[in-house]
């Protein structure tokens, strides 16, 4: 009997104890097609597919987002507001480029001449998604949410006030759910997505957000032919001034059209201790701690303990995919490539568009007779194994990326500058083709470029870590290509990391060479003796991947390491710190974006 | 029936239950469209103009029979596959990322035992005194903390108030150095276990300060679990006629509890230990990843949360793996242990 | 009604059940009178969204406006530890609830029946305790998508089996005792057998359990949104504001314990939380179930 009641108290506890907070509910899951655009009617309870193709919805939303607060707060400070996506510090960037400022009388006034006035008077109701984990992109999402709320709230604008007639609701995804949605079922009214280039130039940043079969712009139904012709002429005009105006032109369509939000470039911030000191920056080197050649440590002072007075120890997350060259497209294993291989040019300084020469004596010379572009290559250079440089690597430094071709690799890039404009993997060429590419002509190498457009941007590619010089014989003896066209076979299309034979062997001309990979805990290099360019600044160079930031800082802070990467949100209180050398406002080459889908849950334009 | 005879049935019995797993796994991954199972090889936004590329190589558009007779095939030819949150074949990631989580198990085990049996009896033989309600409220206390609150609660004392005096991580720099190189021969790569098998004492003292906080966060959590399990055994013991039978025999009450009671009421939880002791060398992901003191529960996270599916199954496959191990051994413990049960006979 | 008077003296004696009754009573009022405790701000929308008081990353010391602060970005504590509590108990309570009724049935049909059934369910079972559970978790989240729902989703999958296991072994029990052979003798149902004659015994070392299993759900459910698989950013759950605090840890170097509120306060409510639920469960068992070698 007592038993009884017991149960039943708890049963009766329990029941109303589950139901209380159920009566609050969150919004309910999903039906078909796209779950985010409401009733898909503009009738003020969602919007119909199409409904960002009407440029005066795009230009309302435009004027609708307070990019200072955003800038000042979700960035903290460390973002600058740009017209278009071509950035400061690629080539091409035009600072003149018109932007969208925070205006609500505009966007009202755009917003009413939308839809024949049907969107200001119907208003509208839709889902903003943002990747979970991802603050700053919640914080625009929510902004573009108040804003809109905020109008409908306002007697200015609408009398009598309708709280409710604008209404944007936020809603978090995992990761790969939100890239499935962009790329695959492009259900999305509207999304963030970042970008970083391959080579700081203009056309890529222009082509994935303009082109019609651009990475972003295809899976947003913007673009057309006419557009892409343009964006073409002005890749493949030789004159610089003409070619300036060009670029110019296209930012100025990029604010003109508001195919989307362009939220903002961020800058960045390093944070080294008090014994660093040295550091330059370089745009092109946004992710990492740049050239360390430069680097020098000593004892500065007090605030922080001096430790491993021979080591640079570099705190961060991410661990390398790979130490293959020809495989690697990510920061991380690209800063790794920088200190154990070299290769023949270098940006200079600062810049993005000038050179300095490393493996090679000059910076090329370009033919435009026959397109070639011609290096001499530098004698008295030795691989850590001690093996000489000879242009015999450098060709084949070449030809074996492109007969390996990684499925997803930037081996395109020398595809495209070489074979031309059709040919973007090694299923499109031949082996005769790519060896009549790259060509040894006694102490130089001549590279044959697919149009004389292609001279700086090809430059640029050189200074990547894809276009690291490797030694041929030692590539060789450790069961890679072996140089014929018969061999090709046995190396190309490797699927995982793991197949390739410089998958976690190492063998440059750079300063350092790899002493450990501890896959998920550390890179460690040793400094290389018979490098030819000087003694390395440190013995050691050491990159530790730690996830937890309060464990990243507290090593900054007693010394364990010297730069750690600092997330955004905590640059603030690191400017408390004492003891640290930082730098700030660095241009990363990046942007922020919103993009407005413009045609809701279709296919994408045919290739 | 025979020992032996029962040990291979058990672990007979571990095929069905692993092919369950893997096809529920995979039946789980079939919920991801192909561009967002794709996602885990695109590494930086560049990568996203080749996602169809990506899909065709690694066959993610593939039903779900023929990606899973891919993989069975795979396996039966010896290669679980490429992990790729960690860059290695996931036979190697499994060997690589067990030791770290080995040496806290082993380190954590005892302690929890140890402190869980001592704070059981004093709870037992002390009833609904003092003493009981205190030491039962410290222990449940314990259990009741979220693991990652206690592990960051600590590190802020210990690493961050106390400048560096008890690190995060497994090893110092210099350390680490010199056990990667060739003065030291990593035998089992648990830190602690070399260092004594190479007479390296800074190496173990080292070792041994970057265990203190991930295993006391680890046995803070659990020795709840063991003194109550303890107190109510040796409850039930004390309450047994035996014990009547000694008390009457006027022996010390120390002597009756000590020699009488404790022993037989330790046999629950040496059988528990065991359990512990898998679930630590499972992983635990939340110390793990705090102290970066990175084992297989990490490694397992980050396939997880990424869809890296070669590294959870491989991972499923290990777990389930030392699931059936540990239960097998536990039940052939118990009836060593305990006379009155005979194998196949225990009714779980 | 001599019995229950009496159970209810021995549990208001102990101590230590007395105060895990008074805590889940507090905690209880908390969730009930959320709305006038932390008041939703006009036209806010969704009460679980936490309103944002501006956009900054950094946490705001505790102030007049907001008594226990404000985490990263902006959410005010207090209104998310207050409504928190109705999202534990939600989470606690119908997670717990669907594995009982779950194990309920599936541990009778595997108790009661044996036989193919039986094995069948067991090897069921067995599969899913030899998942790794968190893992398990981690993967059903990442396909619903974070929010509290998939969490419940992925916590139900992952505990449900041990309730089965335990019912069935107290069905199995209990099958064998006489009164269950009369009743069959008199001719009743093999329904009304379970319903009425086993599971009522055989369901009170369940209890004991699922009480103290609600704190351990709402500790997994805290873990995973600390990890960033549960609840969305900004919503008013306690381990997804502790996980806001972790960038924040330690504080300037001048000053490492700055930011305490943003760490300690949501910890200190899921702490007493669950240990109302393990001292409550402890109360339970003890007056209860007289057979203390349980489990």
């Amino acid at each position: 009997m007592a038993k009884k009641l017991i149960v039943t108290i708890i049963a009766l506890i329990g029941i109303i104890a589950m139901v209380l907070p159920g009566c609050t509910a969150e919004p309910a899951p999903e039906p078909p097609f796209s779950a985010y655009i409401g009733s898909g009617q503009l009738d003020g309870k969602g919007i119909p597919e199409d409904f960002f193709s009407d440029i005066h919805v795009r230009k309302a939303f435009c004027y609708a987002f307070d990019y200072d607060t955003y800038i000042a707060e979700a960035l903290s400070g460390q973002g600058a507001q740009r017209g278009s996506p071509v950035v400061e510090g690629l080539y091409g960037y035009d600072p003149g480029t018109p932007m969208y400022s925070y205006n609500l009388d505009q966007a009202v006034a755009e917003m009413k001449l939308a839809w024949d006035g049907q969107a200001w008077e119907k208003g509208f109701k839709f889902t903003l998604l943002y990747n979970a984990g991802n603050l700053p992109r919640k914080t625009a999402c929510d902004m573009v949410a108040e804003t809109w709320a905020r109008i409908g709230a306002n007697k200015k604008y609408l009398d009598p006030i309708d709280p409710d007639r604008f209404q944007i609701s936020v809603q978090a995804l995992a990761w790969p759910a939100i890239l499935g949605k962009i790329f695959g079922t492009r259900d999305m009214p509207m999304y963030q997505i970042g970008w970083l280039p391959d080579y700081p130039h203009a056309d890529n940043f222009v082509v994935p957000f303009m082109n019609s079969h651009g990475t972003f712009s295809s899976f947003q139904g913007y673009g057309d032919a006419e557009l892409d012709a343009q964006i073409a002429a002005a890749f493949q005009d030789t004159n610089p001034v003409t070619q300036q105006q060009k670029y110019n032109a296209l930012q100025q369509r990029y604010y003109d059209d508001a195919p989307g939000i362009v939220l903002a470039q961020p800058l960045g911030r390093r944070y080294f201790t008090q014994h660093i000191t040295g550091f330059f920056y370089n745009p092109c080197e946004s992710s990492y701690p740049g050239d360390i050649w430069y680097l020098s440590k000593s004892d500065n002072g007090d605030d922080i303990p001096f430790k491993n007075a021979d080591s640079l120890i570099e705190a961060t997350i991410g661990d390398a995919e790979s130490l293959d060259p020809a495989w690697c497209y990510d920061t991380a294993s690209g800063q790794q490539l920088r200190q154990i291989y070299e290769t023949l040019i270098y940006y200079a300084g600062t810049s993005t568009g000038t050179f300095n020469p490393i493996l090679a004596t000059n910076t090329g010379v370009f033919n435009p007779t026959d397109n070639t572009l011609r290096f001499t290559i530098r004698t008295g250079v030795t691989f850590h194994n001690g093996n000489s440089l000879t242009p015999e690597d450098v060709e084949y430094s070449f030809e074996r990326a492109m007969v390996q071709d990684r499925p997803g690799g930037p081996i395109w890039m020398f595809y495209q500058a070489l074979l031309g404009a059709d040919v973007w993997s090694y299923d499109d060429t031949t082996y005769a083709a790519i060896s009549a590419s790259v060509e040894v002509d006694g102490q130089d190498v001549v590279f044959t470029l697919a149009g004389p457009y292609w001279e700086l941007p090809f430059k640029q590619v050189l200074c990547g870590q894809w276009a690291s010089i490797v030694d041929e014989q030692w590539c060789i003896e450790q069961g890679d290509w072996d140089g014929t066209e018969e061999g090709v076979a046995d190396v190309l299309h490797p699927q995982d990391p793991g197949e390739t034979a410089l998958f976690n062997k190492c063998n440059g001309t750079g300063p350092w060479k790899l002493n450990l990979w501890e896959s998920g805990i550390q890179i460690v290099k040793e400094a290389y003796d018979g490098y030819w360019n000087g003694t390395p600044p440190f013995h050691w160079v050491i990159y530790k991947i730690i996830e937890e930031w309060s464990t990243r800082k507290l090593s900054l802070l007693a010394g364990d390491a010297d730069i750690v990467y600092v997330p955004g949100t905590n640059f603030d209180e690191m400017d408390t710190e004492l003891g640290l050398n930082s730098f700030e406002n660095l241009p990363s080459l990046s942007i922020d974006a919103f993009f407005f889908n413009m045609a809701v849950a279709e296919a994408p334009a045919e290739e | 029936m025979g020992l032996r005879a029962y040990i291979v049935r058990r672990l007979l019995l571990l095929i069905p239950v692993l092919f369950g797993v893997t096809v529920f796994i995979f039946g789980i991954t079939m919920f991801f469209s192909p561009i967002e199972r794709a996602s885990l090889y695109v590494r930086s936004a560049r990568q996203m103009s080749n996602l169809p590329l990506i899909i065709e190589t690694y066959g993610l558009d593939r039903p779900f029979w023929e990606q899973y007779g891919t993989w069975i095939n795979q396996v039966f030819h010896g290669n679980l596959g490429w992990s790729a949150v960690v860059q290695m074949p996931v036979w190697d990631a499994l060997w690589s990322f067990l030791p770290a989580t080995l040496e806290l198990a082993i380190f954590a085990t005892p302690i929890i035992i140890l402190a869980g049996i001592f704070l059981g009896s004093q709870a037992a033989a002390h009833k609904d005194r003092a003493v009981d309600h205190v030491t039962r409220v410290a222990a449940i206390g314990g259990w009741s903390l979220p693991t990652f609150w206690l592990g960051l609660v600590l590190l802020m004392i210990f690493y961050g108030y106390f400048r560096g005096l008890l690190p995060p991580e497994r090893l110092s720099h210099p350390m680490n150095m010199l056990v990667n190189s060739a003065d030291f021969v990593r035998y089992t790569h648990i830190n602690t276990i070399d260092a004594i098998l190479n007479l390296n004492g800074p190496v173990l003292l080292d070792a041994l300060r970057h265990l203190i906080l991930p295993v006391i966060t680890l046995s803070v959590v659990d020795v709840a679990f063991i003194m109550r399990l303890m107190r109510s055994s040796m409850l039930e013991s004390l309450g047994k006629g035996y014990v009547l039978t000694a008390r009457a025999k006027g022996l010390a009450e120390r002597v009756v509890v000590n020699k009488h009671a404790r022993r037989n009421a330790l046999i629950p939880v040496i059988t528990v230990s065991g359990y512990v002791f898998a679930g630590l060398a499972n992983g635990v992901v939340i110390t793990e990843t705090i102290f970066a003191f990175k084992g297989i529960g990490w490694w397992a996270a980050q396939a997880a949360t990424r869809l890296d599916i070669a590294g959870v199954l491989g991972f499923a496959l290990f777990n389930a793996f030392l699931f059936v191990l540990v239960n097998l051994v536990v039940d052939i413990l118990y009836t060593r242990v305990d006379p009155r049960v005979r194998l196949g006979g225990v009714v779980q | 009604m001599t019995g229950w008077k009496f159970r209810a003296r021995q549990l208001a004696r102990n101590p230590l059940s007395l105060a895990g009754i008074i805590i889940i009573f507090i905690f209880a009022i908390i969730a009930i009178f959320a709305p006038l405790i932390a008041p939703t701000p006009e036209g806010h929308g969704n009460p679980y969204l936490i309103p944002r008081d501006g956009y900054s990353a950094t946490p705001q010391l505790p102030s007049e406006e907001h008594i226990f602060g404000t985490t990263e970005g902006q959410y005010d504590i207090f209104y998310g530890v207050i409504w928190g509590t109705r999202s534990a108990f939600h989470v606690g309570l119908v997670v717990i609830g669907i594995i009982v009724v779950v194990g309920i049935i599936l541990g009778s049909l595997a108790g009661y029946f044996g036989g193919v059934i039986d094995e069948v369910i067991m090897r069921i079972t067995d599969i899913f305790l030899a998942f790794p559970a968190l893992i398990l978790a981690m993967a059903i989240v990442t396909v619903i998508g974070p929010s509290l729902k998939s969490v419940m989703i992925a916590l139900v999958v992952v505990s449900w089996p041990s309730y089965a296991r335990l019912i069935r072994g107290d069905i199995l029990q209990v099958r064998e005792e006489d009164y269950i052979e009369a009743s069959r003798g008199l001719g009743a149902s093999s329904a009304r057998v379970i319903i009425r004659h086993a599971l009522p015994n055989a369901i009170y070392p369940t209890l004991i359990m699922a009480s103290l299993d609600i704190g351990a759900v709402v500790l997994s459910a805290a873990a995973l949104s600390f990890l960033g698989l549960g609840a969305p950013e900004g919503y008013a759950d306690w381990g997804q504001l502790t996980s806001f605090a972790r960038n924040w840890i330690v504080g300037p170097s001048a000053d490492p314990l700055r930011y305490w509120f943003a760490v300690t306060i949501p910890g200190l409510f899921i702490l007493f939380f669950v240990l109302g639920w393990n001292l409550l469960g402890d109360a339970f068992r003890d007056i209860l179930d007289p057979r203390l070698a349980r489990r």
